[in-house]
């Protein structure tokens, strides 16, 4: 059986960290203007609801596409950052992040039953998070928005890999 | 028959549709007006928002613990409660000031009402995907379609929150209430409690933006010590609450965030100091200005430079300047400015022109977007849209010390960037100004001689001299904006709880250990 709580806090952290990562990093490279805020939050939002309909998508890749797409966008804004598809294609990078966050809450649902613990956990996961991106980012900066996606989806792996052996 | 089978078959995603969009009003409304009455540092929206979401926590953990009836009890307790928001809490945090009460009242206050405001919305979802949970299939796919549209209402509430940009609280909050309205009547099914909660918000919708301005004046006459305070203008921009506040002599203030930006008075030493002394001395071809959204400076730069391009982020705020700080025709026929909408780091970036002066009038650095623009690494983009002897001005927020605070840090930044640095310390405007250039085109003897007039005891640091301010002072940089943090804290409990407690001290001494 999947030890649930810790599994579904992180990855309310990992959401929550992720988004914000995004989101700073599209206010440092382009613009600090609500229209970057309006996009990755829709963008994520989307990714979320479509990924509530994948069936296929396996939890590995799920994670994996998600972490793939935001170091393609920090790459992107990084170099480039005011190409004109810049801002399309780090929405498209948030909402191919955000189909996990969708995905999540069915494949979790099909081992854990209790739904309300299932939100309740990855939503405490969520507001830690960004109280955690806040300390990071004030006191580290960009290897903080570096290294934390990388450093939290590689924790949900190895939860994965231990879910498989036990399951 | 028909029509009812349709019904029944719409109630609840179209009920979940609507929690989605209640949740996304209900966050904006909430986080900004406690946001506001707490003030707005970054330490308060992270603390606020944070509240928000335990809401949400403690109302998925509760989920299934109640019975139906008292669920719907409870639901029609707090929704009927959500009529007397926001001015409820404003009226209880007036209270807490006026009885002058322990800082931690406002935090309670904070989270209570964040659980009123956010759990209920949690509760929904769980238990309709619950009561399925028996046929793991169904459940799944009331899962999939109940979630979906919970996420579609919380886009739609979004767009709505959008639409309500630059407006009073009272625009959303009719819209916010006719949602509720809806999903009382979905959810318990009673035409009664509908028509009780429709007609009380009728009569409730005549008088909110008279409640909106009064209990807003009553806060800051409590709780920023005004002796009478009247609500000019309060809305909700893009990005923060601005408020124009008049006082008992007339005296306007500019608030964002709950924050004083400026009063009219002193916004004639820091347009002085920040705009009219530098176009002056370097009379130049282009000037940049970016933040001033009261455009006070425009008219001041505008006789000393050929072009004067103004950059602004908030429409908000311009509002607000146009209307209270910048007469209209004090800008009328000034045909070498032009306005652009735009973040200032934005602009440069994506400018080919070349600057011979830019003018930072923008707030403290007290959130992280602030604080970008006070780096070292924003400084070196200003840089490369100066022409070789042009001067960037910044206000620092206070005055040049020997220490590690805010204006000093600024200083650090700015001599990072620029080879040299010129600090005037004005009494009058009870703050410093900070002029930085790879070759400042003025000495300290020009700047002696152009402001002896307005202000006699001017301090005036020299380039040469602004060095030995800086031993103790960390640049601000992308990678180090704990200052963010540090203050915030720092002004939080010296707020609430009347203690300089310099919360990263023991940081620093850490810090500083490690590294010797």
């Amino acid at each position: 059986m999947i030890k649930f709580p810790p599994y579904s806090f992180l990855t309310g952290l990992y959401f929550s960290t992720l988004q914000f990562c995004y989101l700073i990093l599209l206010q440092m490279n382009i613009s600090s203007a609500y229209l970057t805020y309006m996009i990755i939050t829709t963008a994520w939002l989307v990714g979320s609801i479509i990924g509530l309909w994948v069936n296929h998508l396996d939890r590995n890749i799920g994670v994996g596409l998600g972490l793939f797409s935001y170091y393609s966008v920090y790459a992107l804004v990084t170099n480039i950052p005011f190409s004109p598809f810049t801002l399309a294609l780090a929405a498209v990078g948030a909402g191919v992040t955000g189909l996990w966050a969708g995905r999540f809450f069915i494949f979790i649902l099909h081992q854990y039953k209790q739904v309300d613990r299932i939100f309740f956990h990855e939503n405490n996961g969520f507001w830690v998070g960004i109280v955690m991106f806040f300390l990071g980012f004030t006191l580290v900066g960009r290897p903080f928005v570096f290294w934390a996606p990388m450093t939290l989806a590689g924790l949900l792996l190895l939860n994965h890999l231990w879910i498989k052996k036990t399951t | 028959m028909e029509s009812l089978n349709r019904y029944s078959i719409y109630r609840e995603p179209l009920l979940l549709f609507l929690i989605g969009a209640c949740l996304s009003i209900s966050q904006f409304v909430m986080i900004r007006d406690f946001v506001t009455i707490l003030y707005g540092e970054e330490v308060v929206i992270i603390l606020v928002t944070a509240a928000f979401f335990l809401g949400l926590s403690i109302g998925y953990f509760l989920s299934l613990k109640f019975s139906e009836k008292f669920f719907h009890h409870s639901f029609l307790a707090i929704v009927f409660l959500h009529l007397t928001f926001p001015f409820s809490y404003r009226i209880l945090a007036v209270g807490i000031a006026k009885f002058d009460m322990s800082g931690y009242m406002y935090v309670i206050l904070m989270f209570l009402y964040a659980l009123i405001f956010s759990s209920i919305f949690a509760v929904f979802l769980p238990r309709l995907v619950h009561e399925k949970i028996s046929d793991p299939d169904s459940a799944i796919q009331r899962m999939k379609v109940l979630y979906s549209l919970e996420m579609v209402g919380f886009a739609a509430g979004f767009a709505i929150v959008g639409m309500s940009w630059n407006k009073g609280v009272d625009f959303i909050l009719l819209i916010y209430w006719a949602l509720l309205a809806v999903v009382i009547h979905l959810a318990i099914q009673k035409k009664t409690w509908t028509i009780a909660f429709v007609i009380l918000a009728i009569s409730a919708g005549s008088s909110v933006k008279t409640l909106d301005h009064e209990t807003t004046a009553q806060l800051y006459k409590h709780k920023h010590h005004f002796d009478d305070a009247k609500t000019l203008l309060t809305i909700n921009s893009a990005y923060q609450k601005v408020e124009v506040i008049q006082d008992e002599t007339g005296e306007l203030y500019l608030y964002l965030d709950g924050l004083l930006n400026l009063n009219a008075s002193d916004l004639e030493d820091l347009n002085y100091y920040i705009a009219e002394i530098p176009s002056q001395l370097i009379k130049p071809e282009k000037t940049l200005i970016i933040g001033n959204g009261t455009l006070s400076s425009v008219p001041k730069v505008y006789p000393h430079s050929k072009f004067v391009q103004s950059v602004e982020l908030d429409a908000g705020v311009l509002l607000a300047g146009q209307k209270f700080f910048t007469p209209e025709e004090d800008l009328i026929g000034l045909d070498r400015w032009n306005l652009i909408i735009d973040d200032g780091k934005h602009f440069l970036k994506t400018t080919n022109d070349m600057f011979d002066l830019i003018i930072m009038d923008i707030p403290s650095p007290l959130t992280i977007q602030e604080a970008i623009l006070h780096t070292k690494e924003f400084y070196q983009l200003a840089k490369s849209r100066l022409t070789e002897k042009g001067v960037i001005a910044v206000q620092l927020s206070g005055p040049l010390q020997h220490n590690n605070r805010t204006p000093a840090r600024v200083v650090a930044a700015l001599s990072e960037a620029f080879d040299e640095v010129m600090v005037i310390n004005s009494d009058q405007a009870d703050r410093s100004f900070g002029f930085a250039s790879q070759q400042l085109p003025f000495s300290s003897d020009d700047m002696r001689s152009a402001t002896q007039e307005h202000e006699e005891g001017l301090e005036i640091i020299s380039p040469y001299d602004v060095p030995l301010y800086l031993s103790e002072a960390v640049p601000l940089a992308l990678d180090n904006l704990d200052l963010v943090l540090c203050r915030g804290l720092d002004r939080f409990t010296d707020r609430y709880w009347d203690v300089d407690r310099d919360p990263c001290r023991k940081v620093r001494e850490l810090t500083e250990e490690y590294i010797n």
